[in-house]
């Protein structure tokens, strides 16, 4: 059986951008939460993590991330999950 | 195109310099490198300075530039066109004329064709022209980077290309990077130095600060423009400077967020709100932010400085204070928000006064649809959401947008109206239907056609842009019908695409002479197709009147004139068809004062070269072959490049230029090969070709040709006529190989059925070839030349009113004797004689060249025409009648008799009775 989650991945995704951004400024990214981590040599990151239903969900928060000049680090899809 | 020229123009312009501008000279040296590389890009996010940095340079380098500041519209690749082409008629109004024209077509030619026609048009210019485009990470959709991938890939010398994105645009970067072909500035190259910052800083708001303040200043800010502007106005007035600088350069907020916070909550209340209602517009004016804008009264008494006069003010302030806005134009009247700044801000109003986002949308709405633009207008009607006012908009932008090709948008802005609106009403159900249809989606066309119908009850007239034309209840069933008509023959239903083209053509109301050219055009050719071919006359000169009417469009009115020359032709009607294709030329310039469009003026001189072939004026046929290969040049198009190339071999081989010949039959071939073309001009390839091969003596390589695109003798009884009719031309070439390897009843029996179905189609120069082949070959078989005589009367009586020659010429030096005893029998002796005359010029030609193979005779003079008395002399003399017992048997004196017979010798070239006998024999004339 051929997995179709390459197809249309509606999934947690959980997204990396540098620097702190307050935790009211969700409604920039969708609804997505944010949540600070501190890195190793002691800088901060912001992780955007939620759920978007398609790709095309997901490159919109990454165009928003580009427009807004927020740096960002990395992209992970976490699995399935609703 | 928006009727508001001045809200557009915006995009052709390089942003007007700041007065203050800092100098860069390490980039500004890059910049310069650029003018000898094809591609220069600047890729960076949004905030460091490309569009600043470009425009300062420009202004100071002495290069003719043509700025185009790109958004999400001109993804749509007529848009695109029309605004490139803008673009660069800023900088030489005469320029992108041709690709103009071509934009007129309809359907749009490919993006390939369009985009060759403007390269070739720029490479043949003296100077050389930079050409910006801004903001190219907006484009979306294929479409128009593949117009730039041509471009790169075809790039003229004397053309620079200056891309500015927030990202590498998918072009092949990597190819021109090897090659040495790129300049880039990207980020690190971008960001200001600690220097660049220190001067900036100064220079716009006179703020000097110790270099390690700036240095901890930039390096918090990793060298990012837009956040140190930021940062330079929220420092304004402190006389903590330092400290403050310190305190964030430990911090790790996201620096825009911060200051734009601390920015925006020390602007007075009134800024304030004005900043956040005029966010949502993409273009500022002063009248559309008056629209836009309500300042409240607390806001009002809350402000402790006095309010502006009126938003022109408040922007002009805005400017000056450096606060986010960005001037369009030198006149300071139209501006936009750095980009960056506007999110923000619109990010604010959704965080604080969300329920006041859809009120703003609608004023914005209401304003740019009265402005005449209809990208923007749509835009905020869909971001109230208010999917009544989106149709709205489509319905009343239907006309210009469908009838300017800009068909991505449009599928665009109806993809964003939720079906149920558009099932309500039957004008965007049109819309929607022609959208489809131009788009190649016949099926979706038709579900819209039936859902308009349905609706069509309900219907409320519609008030169409640019002028406010109501559009009545008859117009939309005819637009609907029409859409149907396109669906059913996409099908290839054509019994019902005919009717419902009918029915259209019925309905339509004067007003709407546009679509019915249209109609009538698409009409026609479904009667063409269906052999009916008067019916067809009638709708394609219908076309035409309507485009002489509505005087938009000439394009289709010139195809539809073409096609009319096309069918007088195939009569037979020469003159008729020369009359039809010039008034096809003639059409543009007559009747609308503009140059015709290629593509259309390419197939009215393709059809002239032709004619004039068909006349054996060799020169007329190659001046207008002339033309078609400059128009193929220009428009790309395979197939007429390769029908012209064939016929440049022809031309060259009846000249007797047999080397050029082959090389131009074998650059047509590449191009049948490459491109799978096929019907009538690969039939004329091989029958032209083969032609040449049989008169070398090569049989074999001509029966090649035809058995590797399978024309078998027994096509004709098994195949339908119209599936035969463009491939007639190279039966013809079959029935001579047959001759050639001996078959001749074969041959015979072929060229009998090839007749009959010229006869039928009408296509007369196949019957003409056919009937003097036949006439030919008939003589052999009997052993005896007038055998041939009837047939070739059939093809003389046809030919002669009309000089077409060609097809009779075609059937080769045999036809010599033929034609002699024609003269001499009085058949369309004038003619024949031309054509005599013409053969043996031609036979002389081959012999010159040295490629005389066969029984050919040694070319003769030509016989002057004996009066159809000296004919009955002639016989007499010939049967070994004296001049005495000759003047008896006719009844005139014997001096008379004596003074037939010297004028006989004369146009015989002979001194006596005996050698007159001999001659009327040896030419075998009776």
């Amino acid at each position: 059986m051929v997995s179709d989650s390459h197809k249309t991945p509606a999934a947690v995704y959980r997204i990396e951008v540098a620097g702190r951004i307050a935790a009211e400024r969700a409604d920039w990214f969708d609804g997505l939460a944010l949540t600070i981590k501190t890195t190793s040599e002691g800088g901060a990151i912001t992780v955007l993590s939620g759920w978007l239903s398609d790709q095309a969900a997901l490159f919109g928060v990454l165009s928003r991330i580009r427009d807004l000049g927020l740096r960002l680090i990395s992209v992970n899809a976490t699995g399935e999950e609703k | 195109m928006s009727n508001v020229d001045l809200l557009l123009t915006t995009k052709l312009h390089a942003p007007p310099s700041r007065p203050v501008v800092i100098a860069r000279p390490r980039l500004s040296a890059r910049l310069a490198e650029g003018l000898a590389r094809p591609v220069t890009l600047l890729s960076a996010p949004a905030g460091f300075g490309k569009t600043t940095l470009v425009s300062a340079w420009l202004a100071e380098c002495d290069c003719l530039a043509a700025w185009l500041s790109l958004d999400e519209g001109d993804s749509d690749p007529a848009h695109f066109f029309a605004y490139l082409l803008a673009a660069l008629q800023t900088v030489d109004p005469a320029l992108g004329q041709s690709v103009q024209l071509l934009l007129m077509a309809q359907p749009l030619p490919p993006l390939d064709a369009l985009t060759a026609t403007l390269v070739h048009e720029l490479a043949s210019r003296p100077d050389t022209i930079s050409l910006v485009l801004d903001d190219y990470h907006r484009i979306q959709g294929d479409a128009v980077h593949s117009i730039l991938r041509f471009l790169v890939e075809h790039q003229p010398p004397n053309l620079r290309l200056i891309l500015l994105s927030r990202e590498d645009p998918p072009l092949p970067l990597a190819r021109l990077r090897v090659r040495g072909q790129l300049v880039e500035l990207r980020e690190a190259d971008l960001r200001f130095t600690p220097e660049e910052a220190a001067a900036f800083l100064a220079q716009t708001i006179g703020l000097r600060l110790p270099a390690a303040a700036i240095a901890d200043l930039v390096e918090r800010a990793e060298g990012w423009i837009a956040a140190l502007q930021i940062a330079g106005l929220s420092l304004q007035g402190r006389n903590d400077a330092e400290a403050y600088i310190a305190a964030f350069h430990g911090d790790d907020r996201f620096l825009m967020d911060y200051l734009m916070d601390e920015v925006f909550s020390r602007q007075p209340p009134e800024i304030q709100e004005f900043l956040l209602q005029t966010a949502i517009l993409e273009r500022l004016c002063a009248k559309a932010c008056d629209a836009v804008v309500e300042i409240s009264d607390s806001a009002n008494r809350e402000s402790r400085i006095t309010p502006f006069a009126d938003s022109q003010a408040i922007l002009e302030h805005l400017e000056r204070a450096n606060l986010f806005l960005v001037p369009l134009d030198n006149r300071r009247q139209w501006y936009r928000y750095h980009h960056l700044f506007a999110d923000l801000l619109h990010y604010r109003l959704q965080r604080t006064h969300p329920e006041r986002l859809p009120e703003l949308h609608r004023r914005a709405c209401r304003w740019y649809a009265d402005a005449g633009d209809p990208d923007e207008a749509m835009r905020h009607a869909l971001a109230i959401p208010d999917a009544a006012l989106a149709a709205d908009l489509a319905e009343r932008y239907m006309l210009p947008m469908i009838g300017s090709s800009q068909l991505v948008t449009y599928l665009g802005w109806i993809g964003r109206i939720p079906e149920t609106v558009i099932f309500d009403r039957a004008y965007l159900c049109a819309g929607y239907g022609w959208a489809c249809v131009l788009t190649n989606c016949p099926e979706a066309a038709a579900r819209y056609a039936d859902a308009g119908e349905m609706a069509l009850a309900r219907y409320e007239p519609v008030r169409s842009a640019p002028d406010g034309r109501p559009i009545s209840a008859a117009e939309v069933a005819g637009n609907l019908s029409a859409i149907r008509s396109y669906a059913a023959r996409a099908r290839g239903d054509m019994a019902e695409a005919i009717e419902q083209a009918q029915r259209a053509l019925a309905a339509l109301p004067p007003a709407a002479d546009a679509i019915r050219c249209a109609v009538a055009y698409n009409l026609g050719m479904l009667r063409l197709d269906a052999g009916e071919l008067e019916p067809a006359r009638q709708a394609f000169y219908e076309a035409v009147d309507a485009a002489r009417r509505s005087r938009t469009n000439p394009y289709v009115a010139i195809t539809a004139l073409s096609q009319l020359g096309g069918i007088a032709a195939g009569r037979g009607k020469l003159r008729e068809a020369e009359r039809l294709f010039q008034a096809a030329l003639g059409f543009a310039a007559d009747e609308m004062g503009m140059a015709t469009p290629a593509p259309a003026a390419g197939v009215a001189h393709g059809w002239l070269m032709w004619l004039h072939y068909q006349r054996n004026d060799i020169t007329g046929a190659q001046a207008h072959l002339d033309h078609v290969l400059a128009t193929a040049g220009q428009t790309g198009i395979p197939a007429m490049t390769a029908r012209a190339y064939t016929y440049q071999a022809l031309l060259a081989g009846r000249r007797g230029e047999l080397d050029a010949a082959a090389g131009w039959y074998d650059r047509a071939a590449e191009l049948l090969r490459a491109h799978a073309i096929g019907g009538l001009v690969q039939a004329e390839w091989i029958a032209f070709r083969g032609q040449l091969c049989l008169r070398q003596g090569d049989t074999v390589a001509a029966a090649a040709l035809l058995a590797a695109q399978g024309f078998t003798v027994n096509d004709l009884n098994e195949r339908a006529a119209r599936w035969l009719a463009p491939r007639l031309a190279g039966y013809v070439l079959l029935a001579r190989v047959l001759v050639a390897q001996g078959a001749v009843r074969q041959a015979v029996a072929l060229l009998e059925r090839i007749t009959a179905l010229a006869e039928q189609l009408p296509d007369a120069a196949v019957q003409l070839e056919a009937l003097a082949l036949h006439a030919v070959l008939r003589g052999a078989e009997r052993g005896d030349v007038s055998a041939g005589l009837p047939l070739l009367q059939r093809a003389l009586d046809l030919a002669a009113p009309e000089d077409f020659a060609r097809p009779i010429l075609d059937a080769g030096s045999a036809l010599d004797r033929l034609l002699r005893q024609a003269i001499m029998e009085g058949i369309q002796p004038a003619f024949a004689q031309r054509l005599l005359v013409d053969l043996l010029e031609e036979e002389r030609r081959w012999a010159v060249a040295g490629q005389v193979v066969g029984t050919s005779q040694a070319p003769e003079a030509a016989v002057e025409i004996p009066t159809a008395r000296e004919r009955q002399v002639l016989r007499l003399l010939a049967a070994g009648l004296s001049s005495n017992e000759i003047a008896a048997e006719l009844v005139i004196s014997v001096s008379t008799a004596r003074s037939y017979i010297k004028s006989l010798y004369g146009k015989l070239d002979v001194h006596g009775r005996a050698e007159a006998i001999d001659r009327v024999r040896q030419l075998g004339l009776l």
